[in-house]
């Protein structure tokens, strides 16, 4: 039985392929022999003219034979410029079919010297055998059709010299072109069969290779799966370990025997694992985002000092722990400004000088910055990060970019991590324009140089060191310094009545005066009124996000009448390109909500003169943590309570932001019912800006997801179990006698 | 078209269009007839016709022009005084010699001052001149159609037409080879 086997098309296209690159050997192998043939012919033409008609007589002078002459100079022009193409050109269309042309003619020169002698013709049966070679029948074709228009033009012109006699006759021409036609069907029949058996042979190659390729791909794909699954396996241990710590101390924290002390240091070992499993989250979220191509930098005007100055405040902490020396160093000047994403570059260097302080037992880890080619068409910036750690044998420095790959796994176990952090930072850098290397010595310590381009440094000032930069040298120890007390005028542009107290009260106690906008229209009333009065407001924090006017229009309106004092956008979005549209409508500066009160008080203070020098670490603040740590206490239900509930300040205000709850309660779930969803969107777009400033990051979670759901048009049944979901986590912030549960939403379909 | 495909059609157009300009002068040279002189138009008469070739002794064309006069003495119907006189002191190239040596019924004779030549109003190699049996020159002319090739021409016809008694197609044609002078 006969099985036909289809070919793919990949198959196919591999078999042309193969059967081109066969059909370009042979005749490049072809065209050469034919150029040294060609040349040998010219010299045996030579040869023959030389022998045969020596010299050419007027009575007793002798002189060269026109035939010598003309076997040297028409032997030439026939034979070396195909010879030159088989040369030049092996292989190709034109220099075979060039050949099969001269062939022909050096067989009419030949048969020329020769007098016309009949075994001279044999030349021309001899090349269509020769040009046979090639497989090509059309090459066979076009030395027939040369002999063919040879035999017609001369039988026209000069008989003679082709049939040997005056007057030809059909039957000549006939006879002629027969036996030529006669080898042509032969040549030509060999011709195809030869093409065919090379078909045969390319397809029969291709599928090998196919059968091969799918070979190498299952074995591929085998170990691509075996390094994934290697990589899951690691995963689940990275995110289950912090993971563990979360939820072991939140049940610790449900016996309500706890005292003060003991639910603090489990709140802070809470929030320690949560960030480091945010932080995996996050790795995780950045490597799916960079192989999706999806992932994007800023080029904006950059500190590199102001980074160096953030990354040795957050990293020389952990150093001294370890006991390690840290210092930051300007090999050469270094701009003061240079285009590129501040975000992304901090974070490289962090997870480079983490991990030098992660695989350092004892001695220093070194940031030394250098500036080159800085008057060259692409001046660059590396950061060395050098270190006195385990160092890297050659093997582990070539596995160490690649993804889900440590060192080894017993790095994984002993120092833990994901294995993407350096894969992570060298496609970062590689957006940055620059790239990520390593020099190593095992036991010696490890070198990994950043480079990153740095744009255009015309006119940018150089500065020689960190403290020439003007940059905050004081390298904290892990709580932020913040003012504790400020003067000057705020306008707060803010719909939302919970974050307007909220942001009022924090930036009232550091001493500022603040004025209320409720949109921003009124907000560029206020703004305009004031500075015509001579009373004007020294920063305007602005929410984008407004009914009536919203925080870009006011600030653009704002702009547009000349008003230059520092405007900060507050917004609910975090994504990228948020920033750089804030920017765009004219603002100064960026905060995302939940608004977190240290950063609020550093922002306003840095757009202000201080109302004293007095600066401070505000170890109140850290003494409960700013947003992310919460509590649920068992009483009957379980009750959620703010993160600030403890912070007698903030204490009055939580209450009457909880205490307004049961009304928002109601206002979501009448909106949820109702046919037009937009305030409910606005609803949950308020209280995911307010509640996490209140200690209430649940409701901000459950909000953000309301409103994320309407902004994709999800179904109406998953908006339906989002608000569901919201009102339950309210009302777990709710008193015990208040936290009756909704019904089930149902959402009224909206066509 | 791409810049090198135009190149090559360039030098395609250029080669051959040189090889046309050598091959069309080559044939030109070829097909290009010697000077032909005054035949004496009357001999003394004889028994039988007679047929002079005469050669220049190391024209490369000789050896055609003998191939064609023995295929013409083969054919003959009546036989003839055939000889053929090279003209020249030194009696020529051996080779041609032998070759008319091999020819049956052809006679062989040295003209070295070129007497006999110039006597039959040769002019050019390969030269031919054919007297009927009274002495009357019937035809003069070269026997090959071009410089050295061979092949059936309308002068060895008429010279067996000649012989047969038949009117002659023509009886004056080119004669193609070296010029004979003061031949060596």
């Amino acid at each position: 039985m006969k099985i036909a086997v289809v070919d793919s098309h990949t198959t196919k296209l591999r078999t042309e392929t193969l059967f081109a690159e066969h059909q370009v050997t042979v005749a490049s192998k072809l065209d050469r022999l034919f150029a040294t043939l060609l040349v040998a012919e010219w010299s045996a033409a030579i040869a023959v003219a030389a022998i045969m008609s020596p010299r050419a007589w007027d009575g007793a002078i002798g002189t060269t034979h026109p035939h010598v002459w003309g076997a040297v100079f028409l032997g030439a022009i026939v034979a070396l410029f195909p010879a030159y193409l088989g040369w030049r050109h092996p292989g190709a269309t034109f220099t075979r079919h060039a050949i099969a042309v001269a062939q022909m003619l050096m067989g009419a020169l030949l048969i020329h010297l020769t007098g016309g002698r009949l075994e001279t013709h044999f030349h021309v049966f001899g090349s269509l055998a020769f040009l046979a070679m090639y497989r090509d029948w059309r090459v066979v074709v076009t030395g027939s059709a040369v002999v063919a228009l040879d035999h017609v033009l001369r039988g026209a012109i000069w008989p003679a010299s082709i049939y040997g006699t005056i007057s030809s006759s059909n039957w000549r021409w006939i006879e002629h072109a027969w036996w030529v036609v006669f080898e042509d069907v032969f040549l030509i029949s060999s011709c195809v069969a030869a093409r065919r058996e090379m078909w045969r042979i390319a397809n029969r190659h291709a599928r090998l290779e196919a059968h091969a390729e799918t070979e190498r791909n299952y074995a591929s794909e085998r170990s691509a799966n075996q390094a994934k699954s290697e990589f899951l396996a690691n995963m689940s241990h990275e995110i289950r370990t912090p993971m563990t710590a979360i939820q072991g101390y939140a049940d610790l924290m449900l016996d309500r025997s706890l005292d003060a002390s003991d639910r603090l240091n489990y709140i802070q070992i809470i929030r320690r694992n949560s960030t480091h499993l945010l932080s995996i989250i996050n790795d995780i979220l950045d490597i799916s985002k960079i192989e999706a191509g999806k992932m994007t930098v800023e080029k904006i005007a950059t500190s590199p000092a102001q980074i160096l100055v953030e990354v040795a405040s957050l990293m020389r902490v952990r150093a001294t722990e370890k006991g390690l020396d840290f210092d930051i160093s300007f090999a050469t000047p270094v701009p003061a400004t240079i285009e590129t994403d501040p975000t992304r570059l901090r974070q490289i260097l962090m997870n480079l000088t983490g991990n030098a302080i992660k695989f350092t037992k004892s001695g220093r880890v070194h940031v030394i910055a250098r500036c080159h080619e800085t008057d060259g068409d692409r001046p660059y910036l590396s950061f060395e990060v050098a270190d006195t750690g385990i160092g890297l044998s050659r093997d582990q420095q070539s596995r160490l970019f690649e993804p889900f790959a440590q060192a080894d796994n017993s790095t994984t176990r002993r120092f833990g991590g994901t294995g993407l952090g350096l894969v992570i930072c060298r496609r970062l850098a590689g957006l940055l324009g620059g790239e990520i290397s390593v020099e190593s010595l095992p036991g010696r310590g490890s070198s990994f140089t950043l480079t990153v381009g740095a744009g255009s440094l015309r006119g940018v000032e150089m500065i020689a060191d960190l403290r020439e930069a003007g940059v905050s040298l004081v390298l904290s120890t892990g709580t932020a310094d913040v003012p504790v007390a400020l003067n000057g005028r705020i306008l707060l542009a803010e719909d939302g009545l919970d974050n307007q107290l909220l942001i009022a009260t924090h930036l009232r106690k550091v001493g500022l005066r603040v004025v209320i906008a409720e949109n921003g229209r009124i907000a560029v009333e206020e703004a305009l009124a004031a500075e015509q009065q001579g009373q004007p407001f020294d920063v305007i924090f602005m929410d984008m996000q407004m009914p009536e006017l919203d925080g870009y229009g006011a600030t653009a309106k704002l702009r547009s009448k000349g008003y230059t004092r520092p405007v900060v956008a507050l917004t609910a979005h975090a994504m990228t390109g948020d920033r750089e549209r804030c920017m765009q409508a004219g603002c100064d500066d960026y905060m995302t909500k939940p608004i977190d009160r240290g950063t609020l008080i550093h922002m306003a203070g840095s757009y202000l003169e201080k109302a004293t020098a007095q600066t401070a670490h505000v170890g109140a603040v850290a003494a409960m943590p700013s947003t992310t740590a919460y509590s649920l206490v068992a009483a009957g239900r379980s009750r959620l309570r703010s993160t600030f509930e403890a912070d007698e300040d903030l204490a009055p205000l939580v209450a009457k932001f909880v205490g307004s709850l049961p009304e928002k309660r109601v206002a979501i779930r009448d909106a949820a019912t109702g046919a037009d969803l937009e305030p409910l969107r606005r609803l949950a777009h308020q209280l995911k800006g307010a509640a996490g400033g209140y200690g209430f990051p649940t409701i901000t979670t459950a909000a953000a997801a309301v409103e994320a759901s309407l902004s994709e048009a999800s179904p109406l049944v998953d908006v339906g179990s989002k608000v569901h979901a919201l009102l339950e986590v309210i009302s777990s912030a709710l008193p015990p006698e208040d936290q009756d549960l909704p019904n089930p939403i149902r959402m009224r379909s909206v066509s | 078209m791409s810049r090198r495909v135009q190149q090559i059609a360039l030098g395609v157009v250029v080669w051959i269009g040189l090889a046309g300009v050598g091959f069309a002068e080559l044939f030109s040279y070829a097909a290009r007839p010697g000077t032909t002189g005054v035949a004496s138009p009357t001999i003394a008469p004889m028994p039988m016709p007679r047929l002079r070739m005469i050669l220049h002794p190391r024209c490369a064309c000789s050896r055609a022009s003998l191939r064609e006069l023995e295929r013409l003495l083969a054919h003959l119907a009546a036989p003839i005084d055939a000889r053929v006189v090279f003209v020249g002191p030194d009696g020529g190239d051996h080779a041609l010699l032998d070759q008319a040596r091999a020819i049956a019924g052809l006679g062989i004779e040295q003209d070295p001052s070129g007497t006999t030549a110039r006597a039959l109003g040769a002019e050019t190699s390969g030269d031919v001149v054919f007297y009927d049996a009274s002495g009357a020159l019937r035809f003069h002319g070269g026997l090959t159609a071009v410089r050295g090739h061979e092949g059936p021409s309308s002068a060895r016809q008429a010279i067996v037409d000649l012989s047969a008694q038949r009117a002659p197609s023509t009886t004056v044609t080119a004669a193609f080879g070296c010029r004979l002078g003061g031949t060596p």
